[in-house]
């Protein structure tokens, strides 16, 4: 062997070939690591079954392949005026009760089908006879916009468009939006809103029209196909026979998924607090269709109405800024029995996805035969511009059009003083994270910055935004929280409603606000489907994504009489041994199924069965118990995550909630803990992975009920269960 | 004629001269690694009832599907051997070797998802039909009216439900088995590379004990 200094280190070429694999191997798999583990963190999914978990999510997008269509481009957005709704009138004690069969508490009296009754026809004490109001569910044409269009594709790229003939326009050819058609209460998108007040009942008659279509509109795909509907007033304390919900209306009254044409229901709400307990009193509620396999696609089609409600109570919250609480609010008591609140704006959120004539129509329902006329699988030219919708898309439906009060990306001008925004989320999955920026710049269509495929998501961006101001919030889902709490920015999952006071006097630096100044609301989480988001502030914030979804402009001086509050409403008390209920909790765990279509989602492993009531997974105590509370108790339930990189926003009917644990770890008040668990809800936000350990009340009802993911998609194949009262 | 027990035993023994640690460890690596793909695969479409416990149940199956593994390693080992030993390319005698180990394995593994979906589908038609009656899988619209044809039953509701998922199924197989191949061969690739010497055990046969090489110790040499 020559050992001189100059001679050559000889390394076989097999060595070489052994240290090449090896070393490739090892980079591979560290450089695979780096990338997969902060996503899988991301996902909640970093654990040896959330690596199986998150590969079969990857399989399954590869498996079901699903294509959306790009809507086309707004091309004048914030020009329209945003929809600020006015209060809907009553009907007149003398027309009601001359109508063929007026409300009353008797028996036959609920429903135009005669088989029920109201369970109480008064709240607690002296409370006059409702206030009753008639609300047809009617087919109608909604424009989203007045803006001209450019047919996009998803490359962003000017594409063909189409008209009701099938007529080819070329690409490049700027175009009017034809209206889409809706279901809707009154005929309108959002429906009417109803100023309720707590001590004063009201009785809304739904009466279904869906059998008429005076204008011959084309209905499309979706809707429920029968034309049923079922109105749930989400989440007042009612009865069952007036929840609207599809274990009562299986069961009782109309039998079937919801009310046919022609029938009509007296849903009557109330507007009393749980257990006459003046904390449980909530602010804002929203009526939509619980139809049952359909509310998704009833809800996307227009069946939302808004139901702020006030207390009058020693003048507390009665829309009244020199009174009570000093929230920001000028009532107008008008002459028809519905008063308005100025200064107190309600803001529903929701994304649609509008029709580009070339993407095929492929539905899990077309294939059950609910659309014949359709004639899907098939392309339709000839609904270009309107909505599009898809039952059971494997990712979630989301839109790439976000609206505010039915308008697409509308301006609200407001007076240089404080307000109340009161926002609900109305959209089938899409969840948003709203904060107030400011730009010099201005919108810049997504497509002109470059962005192509899901990144085209909400049309515009704000390149330069800068946040400027701060959101007091004053109320969630369970209505008025205990302190106010200044936020950036606040997370709004389908059906929560989040209300906050905006000061438009003075920026979050202290700088004055000027006339004509522009403030954005602004989306800042980036959700390409259902599944959950990609980016939020929570997780992996993206910078660069900036959705306006309204345009704010200062205008002048008004004078204001509200105060930022510094105490409002206290919780209700929770016993001090509330954990003497852990053992013998009732447990249920939300999942993705794995069957065709309707049954895609499960809860303990079970579809939806609108004629049972769930039973529990089996507790500490060893016990599987049925999910049936006797009027009156308290109990905790807890709802886990099963996992499979989704979020569910889990609706539990009835009384609101109070999230005691999550992740096992016993929620701190006031702020320091999830930012949902402050107050009282009736959606429970499940991260992926999480488990929350609620407390809960059933007070002053029996009858069936049910629990639910409001990711509507969820809903409407099986990711719901039936529970109940017992007297 | 019959060859006595013994002289088969000893040809057998002479046809089975492998490295028997190498066979163990491409088949225990194949074995986790195809059965990763076929949880994985259940998790995208299977059946609810088997999508509890992914860890618990891939090692269950992996450990299961093992001598099915040693089997294929081994079958891939010795054709090799029959068909390419006299090769004098080493390109030839290694790839021949890499592509049948990963065709052996891969036509278990897919035989293993195949079989796993087609249990999960039993299921999940159980499951639908269950189902078809508080859903409404089993009803036709009850406006909207549907030309059906005097004897010709439309496949509508748990039907068509039944037809998508067998096509979700299908479509879970040919993406699996796509899945199982590539891996099989990068890894495969990747252990012959490292552990290529020990590939074949050198034979003990009277040819070599003579000084004369056999076939397998040529291979032996050429691959080293």
């Amino acid at each position: 062997m020559d050992t001189t200094p100059n001679s050559k280190i000889l390394i076989p070429r097999r060595a070489l070939l052994k240290m090449g694999a090896a070393g490739t191997a090892a980079i591979a798999v560290g450089k695979a690591g780096s990338i997969v583990v902060p996503e899988l963190r991301r996902q909640g999914l970093l654990s040896p079954s959330g690596f199986f978990d998150a590969t079969s999510v990857v399989l399954a997008n590869s498996i079901y392949d699903e294509k959306f269509p790009t809507s086309p481009l707004i091309l004048s957005p914030f020009q329209d005026e945003l929809n600020i709704l006015k209060a809907l009138a009553p009907v007149p004690d003398s027309e009601y009760k001359n109508w063929a069969s007026p409300p009353g508490p008797g028996y036959g009296q609920q429903n135009s089908l005669g088989n029920d009754r109201h369970q109480r026809w008064r709240g607690y004490g002296n409370d006059p006879d409702p206030v009753v109001y008639r609300v047809k569910v009617e087919v109608n044409a909604h424009s989203f916009t007045t803006s001209q269009v450019l047919p996009i594709n998803s490359s962003g790229q000017p594409t063909k468009s189409f008209d009701s003939t099938r007529k080819v326009y070329a690409a490049g050819t700027v175009r009017t939006l034809p209206p889409s058609t809706i279901y809707g209460f009154n005929g309108t998108f959002p429906g009417p809103m109803i100023n309720a007040e707590y001590g004063k009942p009201a009785l809304v008659r739904f009466d279904n029209h869906l059998d008429e279509n005076p204008l011959n509109l084309d209905r499309q795909d979706f809707g429920s196909p029968d034309w049923t509907f079922l109105t749930h007033l989400h989440n007042a304390h009612t009865a069952s026979e007036s929840d609207g919900n599809p274990h009562y209306s299986m069961k009782y009254g109309p039998q079937h998924h919801g009310y046919l044409p022609q029938l009509w229901v007296d849903n009557l709400y109330l507007n009393w607090p749980a257990g006459n307990d003046d904390t449980e009193k909530q602010t804002f509620f929203w009526f939509h269709d619980h139809s049952m396999d359909h509310t998704g696609s009833n809800v996307y089609k227009g069946l939302v109405g808004l139901y702020p409600i006030y207390d009058p109570k020693n003048g507390l919250d009665m829309g009244d800024e020199r009174q009570g609480y000093r929230l920001p609010g000028v009532r107008t008591d008008n002459p028809d029995g519905s008063f308005d609140v100025k200064y107190d704006i309600p803001l529903a959120i929701f994304d649609c996805r509008l029709d580009d004539g070339v993407t095929n129509h492929l539905d899990m329902h077309d294939g059950m035969g609910e659309y014949p006329d359709a004639g899907n699988p098939r392309k339709h030219p000839e609904w270009w511009g309107k909505t599009f919708y898809k039952h059971f898309p494997n990712h979630g439906f989301v839109g790439d059009i976000f609206t505010v009060n039915g308008t697409a990306y509308p301006v609200l001008e407001v007076k240089r003083r404080k307000y109340r925004l009161r926002f609900l989320d109305c959209s089938v999955s899409r969840i948003y994270e709203f904060k107030l920026m400011s730009s010099t710049q201005g919108p810049k269509s997504a497509v002109s910055l470059g962005y192509t495929g899901s990144e085209m998501q909400g049309q515009y961006r704000i390149p330069d935004g800068q946040q400027c101001m701060q959101f007091l919030q004053i109320a969630t889902d369970g209505g008025l929280i205990p302190t106010p709490i200044t936020r950036d920015s606040f997370e709004l999952w389908p059906a929560k409603r989040r209300e906050f006071i905006v000061d438009f006097t003075r920026y979050q630096d202290g700088t004055p606000t000027t006339k004509g100044d522009v403030i954005y609301l602004t989306n800042v989480m980036k959700m390409s489907d259902g599944r959950m988001w990609g980016n939020s502030s929570r997780f992996s914030p993206d910078p660069k994504y900036m959705v306006p979804v309204l345009k704010i402009v200062i205008g002048d001086d008004a004078p204001d009489d509200s105060l930022i509050p510094t105490k409002l409403r206290d919780l209700p008390p929770v016993p001090a041994n509330w954990k003497s209920l852990m053992d013998n909790r009732l447990i249920f765990e939300v999942e993705r199924g794995s069957a065709g279509g309707e049954v895609e989602w499960l809860i303990n492993g079970r579809q939806f069965d609108p004629t049972q009531v769930a039973t529990s997974l089996k507790n500490k105590a060893g016990n599987t118990p049925l999910a049936q509370q006797k009027m009156g108790s308290f109990n905790l339930w807890e709802i886990r995550n099963g996992g499979g990189g989704w979020v569910h926003p889990f609706h539990l009917h009835m009384e609101e909630h109070r999230t005691m644990m999550r992740n096992g770890k016993v929620q701190p008040p006031a702020g320091n803990g999830h930012p949902d668990d402050i107050s009282k809800e009736d959606v429970v936000a499940l991260d992926p992975g999480e488990s929350t350990i609620v407390y809960r009340g059933f007070r002053d009802f029996v009858g069936p009920y049910v629990a639910h993911c409001h990711n509507l998609v969820h809903e409407d194949h099986a990711m719901m269960f039936g529970w109940e009262i017992t007297p | 004629m019959t060859i006595p027990l013994e002289r088969r035993l000893a040809v057998l023994r002479s046809r089975l001269q492998v490295n028997w640690i190498t066979v163990a460890f491409l088949a225990v690596l194949l074995a986790f690694v195809d059965g990763f793909w076929l949880t994985a695969t259940q998790g995208a479409i299977g059946a609810i009832e088997r999508r509890q416990s992914p860890v618990t149940r891939w090692s269950r199956d992996s450990i299961l599907m093992l001598p099915l593994f040693v089997l294929a390693v081994l079958a891939g080992l010795l054709l090799a051997r029959h068909w390419f030993a006299a090769s004098r390319l080493r390109f030839v005698r290694v790839g021949a070797t890499v592509l049948l180990i990963t065709l052996m394995t891969s036509i278990v593994g897919i035989a293993e998802v195949a079989a796993s979906s087609a249990y999960d589908y039993r299921l999940q038609t159980r499951h639908l039909e269950a189902g078809g009656a508080s859903h409404h899988l089993s009803a036709l619209p009850v406006l909207a009216g549907t030309d059906v044809q005097a004897g010709v039953q439309p496949c509508v509701g748990v039907c068509a439900e039944r037809q998508l998922t067998l096509s979700a199924h299908v479509r879970g197989v040919a993406l699996a088995s796509k899945l199982l191949l590539l891996t099989n061969l990068v890894l495969a690739s990747w252990v012959l590379t490292l552990l290529t010497d020990r590939v074949w055990r050198q034979q003990p046969t009277s040819s070599s004990r003579r000084g004369e090489p056999s076939n397998a110790s040529v291979l032996e040499a050429a691959v080293s």
